[in-house]
């Protein structure tokens, strides 16, 4: 059966046990490769960036000068001025902020319902796991931004449905990944001992099988935060997501369109900004994964 | 190898089944009132009403669902709120404008994904599979609307080479095709060099290197051949998301498919339309990964022998 | 068994054949397109040649005519007008379309009457006219001779059809209604081949500017819907200038001149509607001439057009009176000195200079300049000063929290606006939220849907019929409370007064003077927030005149023509 992705999935874990000692080795591994170790450390300045937004943006995002509109970049306005003479900078800085919760709390929450029902279907088995397949057929069968699109036009714009629409399509991905990674370690001769041996469910999820899921699933999380940063954009480009006067980069682009020709800094440094952002988090699950398969490491 | 193909197509109906109810129970969902679009500005609200009822919006929904399914069955999908033609009609020339984009993207697409796969997989651990690799990731991170915006920016904008948008020749399609090509570009460009050295590291290689055979043809007659499989599924999946409407890239420029027209008949709260766009793209979905899986079992005694 | 390498390789060999079928099977520009753009381009030439040589470029080149001397050399008169929209036609069912499709409309069909361009009402499809003593009766007397393009003849049972459609007891609703819902439908008498009598439900003194709107009133064929059912609005048949030639949906739609006209025939052969949604592209395809009138030209690129002498920019002083609608039933602005002070807190100035560089004017009354009965009834200065004392004088001396809210991309720079408007109000102690609706079916529900949710909305509201009891009666009238369009939940004995005096009343003269006493008494209690009113911007190739664009931004060709080279 053909691995069905959306963006990219990660291949169920091929060596799990290697991974019972769990996430310490894979960040002592990432200090090995300088492309993995610069996407960490631009990740881990982007998430302070936008910590501190507050405190790092020279101007009050939503402070319009009207007289001063679409300014070209300049000592005063690093990036200029967008079309109501809003600090363009402060702006990608505070809009960093959203993209990042956006991504972040998105793939949690999408993390943490996978994890669940890909536990329950691989583990388990039976019309539980045939139903929820079913499901995860069936909302697959969509590309992610239509489904996002749908929900978020049900419950109404909004950080918050935003962020719930993002992590209901990328949900199945992490059922899939978890109940494969499920399926291979039930199958372990130590899990068939510990089960013959009248260890609880619980204990065996708990003990076994979830330690050897945490690899794949954080490789995936990392992954998964870029498409999600992307889709949270795109919704706000359509008009549906974000609304103004909010400081995200979709939206700021969307605003764009009209001024682009006269001024294309403010289509130009939003899209960068987003480029950046998805580029590290993609760079850094990249590497993570070689770093987790080592049929990829010779 | 029947049998299997049965089984598969089993699964589609089902699936279908639960895309219809799932849309209808999301439209009944959705707030605002298609009426209350429909009507014209000036309309007094008993005319909304009466709107509401003559599109039947007022009755019980598990009504308006059977009677749905039941025009589902005959292939009657309805007509549109908006332009009261029917949904088939309407539905037939966004799908061809969607395919033709979809297919122009992957004819685009695939020899440069290949040849990006094969020569990083062949230079592996070069500098050119650093960059091409590398190129790879931008070309995933790239957002659609901000890429296809710029390159409007510049070649119609600023150049004037191609026209900006909309649907006509083949120059209206190299805009959109390249925005839509660049994802496709780096995926396919990933998975084949991923399933290349895979391959390459194989005993049959060696053993064919070992006979002195030129590398080309190792390459070609036994190398790509084997890799071809995960390559083809990636391929399939693209050409299916694809055919879903490239909801971005079509409103960027305005291409008249699948895409737009969704986003618009929500817009409109056109109930018809949603409805039969959506299963439009899921049957369309389901069928190329159908002939996919069917492919590669036909392709893989280990599936083909399956059960 | 097939090879995986076999079958991937059929399938890239079907893939491009059905690309290449796809390729020459699309249409491309018609010549006559190709010649009459061959002067356009030629400023484009030189620049593009320049970048890279020529390779990639030359396709234009090779239909451009040497363009020397271009103004001395005359070339074929061209034969067809491209015009860009703004958005893609839903259906050409005349009584069931909107917004652009009436515009298409109207060069397809006909009215009863229909306003000339200085906004009198003049005879179309009925000759003349007679209204009876009770102010209710209606006698038209209709134009002979004329057919639908079908060969129908038009007539009083075709009128009687037409009637019956829209408004009859068995017919389903449709936008028609709304328009022509002042008809009692019962009344309609046919009495002789050419004369049809009707009676309204109530006198209306805005009758005949309701039925000539522009979607109120278009004829169709009555064998046409025989024809086609349901399919009529992919298939209209008017008595037109024009019929419909082609239509390839989210494409294009073609319409040709009408051999049979029974007005003066049209100047152009050809019109193409082409729907280019984004205005930054209608603004290149007009630069480079691949259209020759573009709508809804951006307010930002019209000092740059303006300076291409190829390019003529036509502003028309859109009858929109921008306002934030305000909500009287909630407070704060159930209190008028808290309106009022909004009003004194909004830098209108500052707002008209920059975000629409000098191409809108402030409003000075309720009624935007361009309705019939406009008058200049005051103004709101800017001054912060004397609206925080009328805000403290209210009881609001630390304020109040207010939410506006506003649909995105309805209006002209919509959004832009409110973020203004917003950061003004809050800046005058009238802290701002601003909520801008992408979603228009969700901004309107809300509209009514829990009215208390809400302090303002951002609104533009256009009198559909050009007539100003269009503007007042469901913006501010007491019964449409709760209903669209009184988003300000106005209610208000002596503006109703004044309303129904001017709505039931046939005489201008007395309808004048109530409007009059309106817009006074309506500035002064300030249910709204007046703002501005914005020009709309059509832009137009030189060498074409007769383009004629209505206050309510529908644009009218059949006068159109290529002037002498």
């Amino acid at each position: 059966m053909a691995v069905r992705a959306r963006g990219r999935m990660v291949s169920p874990a091929s060596d799990a046990l290697s991974f019972g000692s769990g996430v310490r080795s894979m960040a002592r591994q990432l200090t090995r490769r300088p492309v993995a170790l610069a996407a960490a450390l631009v990740v881990l300045a982007l998430m302070l960036t936008a910590l501190l937004a507050d405190r790092l943006a020279p101007y009050d995002p939503n402070a319009q000068d009207l007289r001063a509109r679409l300014a070209g970049p300049s000592a005063e306005h690093w990036l200029g001025t967008d079309e109501l003479g809003r600090d363009e900078f402060s702006r990608i800085l505070w809009g960093g902020r959203t993209s990042l919760v956006i991504g972040g709390a998105s793939v949690l929450l999408a993390t943490l319902a996978g994890v669940f029902l890909g536990l329950i279907a691989g583990y388990f088995g039976g019309a539980t796991e045939q139903i929820l397949l079913l499901l995860v057929e069936a909302l697959m069968a969509f590309p992610g931004i239509l489904i996002a699109l749908a929900i978020v036009t049900v419950l109404g714009s909004g950080l918050n449905n935003v962020i719930l629409a993002v992590a209901i399509y990328t949900i199945p991905t992490f059922i899939r990944l978890v109940r494969a990674s499920t399926l291979q370690v039930k199958t372990e001769d130590y899990v068939l001992a510990a089960q013959a041996l009248g260890a609880s469910h619980a204990w065996i999820i708990f003990r076994h099988v979830l330690p050897n899921v945490v690899g794949p699933v954080i490789v995936q999380a990392s992954l998964s935060a870029g498409t999600a940063i992307l889709t949270g954009a795109s919704l706000s480009f359509l008009g549906i997501g974000l609304q103004p006067p909010a400081a995200e980069w979709g939206l700021m682009m969307s605003t764009a369109r009209l001024y682009m020709r006269l001024s294309p800094h403010v289509l130009v440094f939003p899209g960068l900004a987003i480029m950046v952002t998805v580029l590290a988090f993609n760079t850094l699950g990249d590497a993570l994964r070689d770093i987790l398969d080592p049929a990829e490491r010779s | 190898m029947v049998k299997y193909v049965v089984r598969r197509t089993a699964m589609v109906l089902p699936l279908l089944l639960l895309v219809s109810a799932a849309s209808f129970l999301l439209l009944y969902l959705v707030p605002g009132d298609p009426a209350t679009l429909l009507a014209p500005p000036d309309a007094t609200t008993e005319f909304v009403e009466e709107l509401r009822l003559h599109l039947g919006l007022d009755d019980p929904l598990h009504e308006q669902y059977l009677r749905y399914l039941w025009g589902l069955i005959r292939g009657d999908l309805g007509r549109s709120y908006l332009t009261n033609r029917s949904v088939v009609e309407e539905l037939a020339p966004r799908f061809l404008a969607t395919i033709e984009l979809a297919l122009a993207s992957l004819l685009l697409s695939i020899p440069i994904g290949l040849v990006i796969g094969i020569g990083a997989a062949m230079k592996r651990g070069s500098l050119l599979d650093a960059f091409l690799m590398l190129s790879s990731v931008v070309g995933l991170s790239m957002p659609a609307f901000w890429l296809g915006l710029v390159l409007m920016l510049v070649f119609s904008l600023s150049l004037g080479w191609l026209p900006s948008s909309g649907r006509g020749d083949w120059r209206n399609l190299v805009l959109p095709a390249m925005t839509l090509s660049t994802w496709s570009i780096a995926i396919i460009g990933r998975m084949t060099r991923a399933s290349m050295l895979e391959v390459l590291r194989r005993d049959y290689i060696r053993t064919a290197r070992a006979k002195g055979l030129v590398e080309w043809l190792v390459l070609y007659r036994h190398a790509l051949r084997n890799a071809l499989l995960p390559i083809l599924t990636v391929i399939g999946l693209r050409f299916g998301y694809m055919l879903s409407g490239a909801v971005i890239t079509e409103t960027v420029f305005a291409w008249p498919g699948m895409g737009r027209f969704i986003v618009q008949a929500i817009q409109s709260r056109d109930y018809p339309n949603i409805r039969g766009a959506l299963m439009l793209l899921a049957a369309s979905f389901l069928v190329v990964n159908l002939l996919v899986d069917v492919l590669c079992a036909a392709a893989d005694p280990r599936i083909r022998s399956q059960q | 068994m097939t090879t995986p390498r076999s079958l991937v390789f059929s399938l890239m060999l079907v893939l491009s054949m059905i690309v290449s079928a796809c390729g020459s099977g699309a249409t491309s520009v018609p010549p006559t397109v190709a010649a009459t753009q061959a002067p356009a381009d030629v400023p484009t030439q030189p620049a593009a040649t320049e970048v890279e040589g020529g390779a990639a470029v030359t396709e234009p080149a090779t239909q451009a005519p040497a363009p020397t001397e271009a103004p001395t050399v005359s070339g074929p008169a061209q034969t067809e007008l491209i015009v860009a929209l703004g958005t893609e036609i839903s259906t050409l069912d005349f009584q069931r379309t909107s917004g652009e499709g009436l515009m298409v409309g109207r060069h397809l069909s006909n009215h009863l009457v229909f306003p000339d361009e200085n906004g009198e009402i003049q005879p179309d499809l009925a000759e003349r006219w007679e209204i009876g003593d009770d102010g209710m009766t209606y006698t038209f007397f209709l134009r002979q001779g004329v057919t639908f393009h079908d060969g129908t003849p038009w007539n009083a049972e075709a009128l009687r059809w037409n009637l019956e459609r829209a408004l009859g007891p068995d017919s389903p609703p449709s936008l028609a209604k709304t328009w022509m819902g002042a008809i009692d439908y019962s009344s309609v008498r046919v009495i002789d081949e050419y004369t049809v009598e009707l009676k309204t439900f109530e006198p209306f003194g805005g009758f005949l500017y309701s039925i000539s709107n522009i979607g109120g009133g278009l004829m169709m064929s009555p064998a046409s819907v025989d024809q086609w059912g349901d399919d009529v609005g992919t298939h209209p048949v008017g008595t037109g200038p024009y019929r419909l030639l082609e239509w390839i949906r989210g494409e294009r739609l073609v319409l040709e001149r009408n051999p049979d006209y029974w007005g003066e025939p049209p100047a152009f052969e050809k019109i193409t509607f082409l729907p280019i949604p984004e205005a930054t592209t209608r603004v290149l395809m007009l630069e480079t001439g691949e259209v020759d009138v573009a709508v809804r030209i951006p307010t930002v690129e019209v000092e740059r057009l303006s300076a291409n002498p190829e390019i003529n920019i036509i502003g028309v002083t859109v009858i929109r009176p921008y306002s934030i609608m305000l909500n009287t039933s909630q407070p704060p602005f159930d209190d008028v000195r808290v309106r009022q002070a909004a009003n004194y807190a909004v830098d209108k100035q500052a707002i008209v200079d920059s975000l629409f560089l000098g191409q809108a004017e402030i409003l000075n009354s309720p009624l935007p300049p361009g309705v019939p009965g406009y008058s200049p009834v005051g103004e709101y200065p800017y001054d912060l000063k004397l609206a925080k004392q009328l805000l403290a004088e209210a009881g609001y001396e630390n304020g109040a929290d207010i939410v506006i809210d506003c649909p995105q991309g309805r209006l002209v720079l919509d959004t832009e606006v409110c973020s203004a408007v917003g950061a003004m109000l809050t800046n005058a102690g009238l802290r701002t939220q601003t909520r801008i609706f992408g979603d228009y079916a969700q901004f309107l529900d809300s509209r009514t849907a829990d009215t208390a949710a809400y302090n303002g909305t951002f609104f533009g509201w256009a009198t559909g019929s050009l007539d100003p009891d269009g503007a007042f009666f469901p913006t501010l009238y007491s019964q449409n409370v709760g209903k669209r369009w009184n988003f300000s939940q106005y209610a208000n004995p002596t503006a109703d007064e004044q309303i129904m005096r001017g709505h039931s009343s046939l005489d201008w003269e007395d309808r004048a003077e109530a409007y009059l006493e309106l817009q006074k008494f309506l500035w002064e209690d300030a249910p709204w927030l007046y703002l501005y009113s914005a020009k709309g911007f059509t832009g137009v190739r030189a060498g074409i005149e007769g383009v004629f664009v209505r206050p309510d931004e529908q644009i009218l060709l059949y006068s159109a023509r290529q002037t002498a080279p």
